[in-house]
């Protein structure tokens, strides 16, 4: 795989670091309803004080990778989708076939390889961002202290709550590159399989993302398989 | 360009994207992991509870209110649960600190407070704006968001209720602990303010107390100060529900009290001074078998701060051993058993009193005395030997010593012999000169140190008439570190003056291990022997006063 690391720095630069704008964007915004959302929530209680950690869980957990998953799945996932199927109709994966070249390994290792390594990171980059989204219109709109915010937000999340974040973010990322490229290896016809593969790509992608969220969310030290044992 | 291989731009974003990505989670795993002490010092205590609920690692300790430390793990042993806990704070833990799980915030969060505790840092003492003080919280239970939204109420801040806003910041973030870990506060004065804020908080109101202070402003911001400092000091008094057992428990306790009092009322008619110097066999087991039920009973107690069946057994025990203790003073009261006999026989007694007065003054007075030893060896290469001696010096105060010691020289013992013979009426006197090589010299010298750095001594050393003149040149609070000291000397008739120069140092005098050692070296004389530049060198070992007490039991 090593003769084939420029492939694969082409596809992190094409999964991951293209996907940042995008990601930022996305963040912000999230970041910043959690902290509407949470805030109107724990107001009910008075207990505005847990709106930070209760942001930082939320994020690390579950909604930086599985958004960051779907995020990139509807940009580098059905990209991947169409590039793949139209060198299929075109016939250029049989022509890589006839160069003794494994379209598999030029094709798709690299691809599967990108998306495992670039998810996690964004996902991680996702989490920072929406943070600092949620502080910005927790204390800065709503008036919490930000003392209080990033001081619950230090104490509640934990490090297995980074490790839920990238095992989960590299999970996605193979899925979605995976079903990315399956689905346009395996495109055939005319032009509109083009587009059926990415109709696909997104949709299976989006389904598996969230299906495999579920069993890593079950079986992961401190998932909740372990609190319904424990309970 | 080959479409396999990436051209060095993509190469560098990809790889600043990777390294960004690494360092977020770099910094989000030093974040969310305690942040201000992951780098601090950690001293480890372990605490073995019965039942941890609620309890989970990075959990607060705190000891006033303030945070010392955390949760460092939380591990099951056979039977209970082994709290690791990582003292972060500079206290020291006592050996009647106590551990309590308690509770605290909206969701019931536990965290475990230790107590007493004493604290050992430096003092920093800064400005502090009184004026911005909050009230103190109401109840140690109160959670944060609860604790800080009564902050926010007082009157001079208008605010919506129940929020936690901007404005409190600064008198809340004192309050709290966890927001107050780099603030400017003086935890020394918080931990000693404690038992002064409990006596205050006696009084029912405090409301009134403040109010009736309102002409006295020192006295007002000194409450308000120690408020700030010691909020939930305040609150657990008020409240003192998990520490104090509740229901017929109440009952055992104040049955202990009672018989407690008893006890301390014959104790107190009876020992008197003489019971510390005199413990008879029984008196001593009691006395030991109280403090093991008490060491049962503190261990039960805490940290669940609840009567569980084992403070209930070690209540028990308790009880039996004060009942124990107190049929035993009745004896010794009614003058049965020896002590009985000593102790109620007025003679006796006063004489045991005297021997005990002159005992201590003894004691007292050979504590005062201070004793260092040293044990040397040197290398005389001039001589072809070396030379070993043992020292003591008595210093009866620290300006004034005796120096006592022997020596094995290979200069070895010189004696001159004087014979006179008369013959024929003409005296003839024939002097000589021996050499005793392996014989022993003696030193005995009396010395003067003069500010802790010139040092003057004169008398005999390693049998020779000497005065010696010592410069102790090392730092203040260790000037033996460094020493340089001449000795002036005369071995006999025919041998003339002489002088010697040494170096001394103790390069590791505050080491534990290490700081006993010395080396030292140079000129034996000024005069060459044998054609030789008579030079020495060597080392040793010092043993302190403390050492040498120690040995002798004098402490």
């Amino acid at each position: 795989m090593w003769r084939r690391r420029g492939l694969v720095l082409k596809q992190c630069e094409s999964i991951g670091v293209s996907s940042g704008g995008i990601i930022v964007v996305a963040a912000s915004f999230m970041g910043a309803v959690l902290g509407y959302q949470f805030y109107v929530a724990f107001r009910l209680f008075n207990a505005e004080a847990l709106l930070g950690g209760t942001v930082g869980v939320a994020l690390f957990r579950e909604l930086a990778p599985v958004m960051t998953a779907i995020m990139v799945t509807g940009r580098a996932g059905a990209a991947m989708a169409a590039e793949i199927g139209s060198m299929r109709i075109s016939e250029q994966v049989d022509a890589l076939d006839v160069m003794a070249v494994d379209p598999i390994e030029f094709l798709v290792t690299p691809r599967i390889i990108a998306g495992t390594i670039m998810l996690p990171i964004l996902a991680i980059f996702f989490t920072a961002v929406a943070s600092v989204a949620g502080a910005a219109v927790a204390c800065g709109v709503l008036d919490l202290d930000s003392t209080i915010y990033w001081t619950q937000y230090a104490k509640v999340v934990d490090t297995i709550d980074l490790v839920h974040c990238t095992t989960k973010g590299a999970a996605f990322g193979m899925i979605l590159t995976w079903v990315g490229c399956f689905n346009g290896y395996r495109a055939q016809g005319g032009a509109s399989a083009v587009g059926l593969a990415t109709r696909n790509t997104v949709v299976a992608s989006c389904l598996a993302i969230l299906l495999v969220d579920y069993i890593l969310t079950s079986f992961l030290p401190f998932g909740y398989l372990r609190l319904k044992v424990e309970s | 360009m080959n479409p396999t291989e990436a051209s060095k731009a993509t190469t560098v974003r990809v790889g600043l994207f990777t390294l960004f990505g690494l360092a977020l989670v770099g910094a989000f795993t030093v974040f969310v992991n305690d942040k201000p002490y992951w780098w601090r010092k950690c001293e480890p205590v372990y605490i073995s509870v019965e039942d941890a609920t609620g309890l989970k690692t990075k959990s607060p300790i705190r000891s006033l209110g303030l945070q010392v430390g955390y949760l460092h793990s939380v591990e099951l042993t056979e039977t209970r649960v082994k709290l690791g806990v990582c003292i972060t704070a500079p206290i020291e833990i006592l050996p009647d600190t106590r551990a309590y799980i308690r509770g605290e915030g909206f969701l019931g969060d536990k965290f475990v407070e230790l107590k007493p505790v004493r604290y050992v840092g430096e003092v920093r003492v800064g400005p502090r704006e009184h004026h911005e003080v909050a009230p103190p919280a109401p109840a140690a239970s109160a959670s944060p968001s609860a604790t800080t939204s009564a902050s926010t109420t007082s009157a001079n801040e208008n605010r919506r209720p129940g929020s936690v806003a901007k404005g409190a910041k600064k008198g809340n973030s004192l309050l709290r602990n966890e927001l107050s870990r780099e603030e400017n506060l003086d935890p020394k004065k918080a931990l000693e303010a404690k038992p002064v804020e409990i006596e205050k908080e006696v009084q029912p109101d405090t409301s009134e107390l403040e109010k009736g202070s309102e002409g006295y402003p020192f006295h007002t911001s000194m409450v308000r100060f120690l408020d700030l400092l010691v909020p939930s000091a305040r609150a657990e008094d008020v409240s003192n529900a998990k520490e104090v057992p509740v229901g017929s428990s109440n009952r055992d306790m104040d049955k202990l009290i009672e018989q407690s009092n008893k006890l301390m009322i014959e104790m107190t008619d009876l020992t008197k001074n003489l019971k510390e110097g005199l413990q008879p066999k029984e008196l001593r087991e009691t006395i030991q078998q109280l403090n093991k039920t008490l060491q049962s009973a503190g261990k039960a107690l805490s940290p669940e701060g609840g009567l569980n069946s084992t403070a209930r057994r070690a209540l028990e025990k308790l009880e039996k051993a004060f009942e124990a203790m107190q049929a035993q003073m009745e004896r010794i009261n009614r003058g049965e058993g020896s002590v009985g006999r000593i102790l109620n026989d007025p003679v006796y007694a006063d004489e045991a009193l005297k021997a005990m007065k002159n005992l201590n003054k003894l004691l007292n007075k050979a504590a005062d005395i201070l004793f260092m030893v040293r044990l040397g060896a040197e290398q005389l290469p001039a001589y072809d030997g070396g030379r070993g001696y043992f020292q003591l010096q008595i210093f009866p105060n620290p300006t004034r010593y005796y120096l006592i010691g022997v020596t094995i020289d290979p200069r070895g013992r010189r004696t001159v012999l004087n014979t006179t013979t008369t013959s024929n009426g003409q005296s003839t006197a024939v002097s000589s000169e021996q050499i005793e090589e392996g014989g022993l010299l003696l030193t005995g010298m009396f010395g003067k140190v003069f500010w802790n750095r010139f040092d003057v001594a004169a008398g005999a050393l390693h049998s020779d008439g000497a005065v010696s003149i010592g410069l102790h040149l090392g730092p203040v609070g260790s000037e033996r570190m460094f020493t340089v000291r001449n000795d002036i000397y005369v071995r006999g008739q025919g041998v003339g003056l002489n002088d010697r120069l040494s170096v001394i140092a103790q390069p590791f005098l505050h080491n534990d291990f290490l700081g006993s050692l010395f080396v030292e070296g140079g000129l034996e004389s000024f005069r060459k022997y044998n054609g030789k530049t008579s030079a020495f060198f060597g080392g040793g070992v010092t043993f302190s006063d403390d050492d040498i007490k120690l040995l002798f039991a004098f402490k």
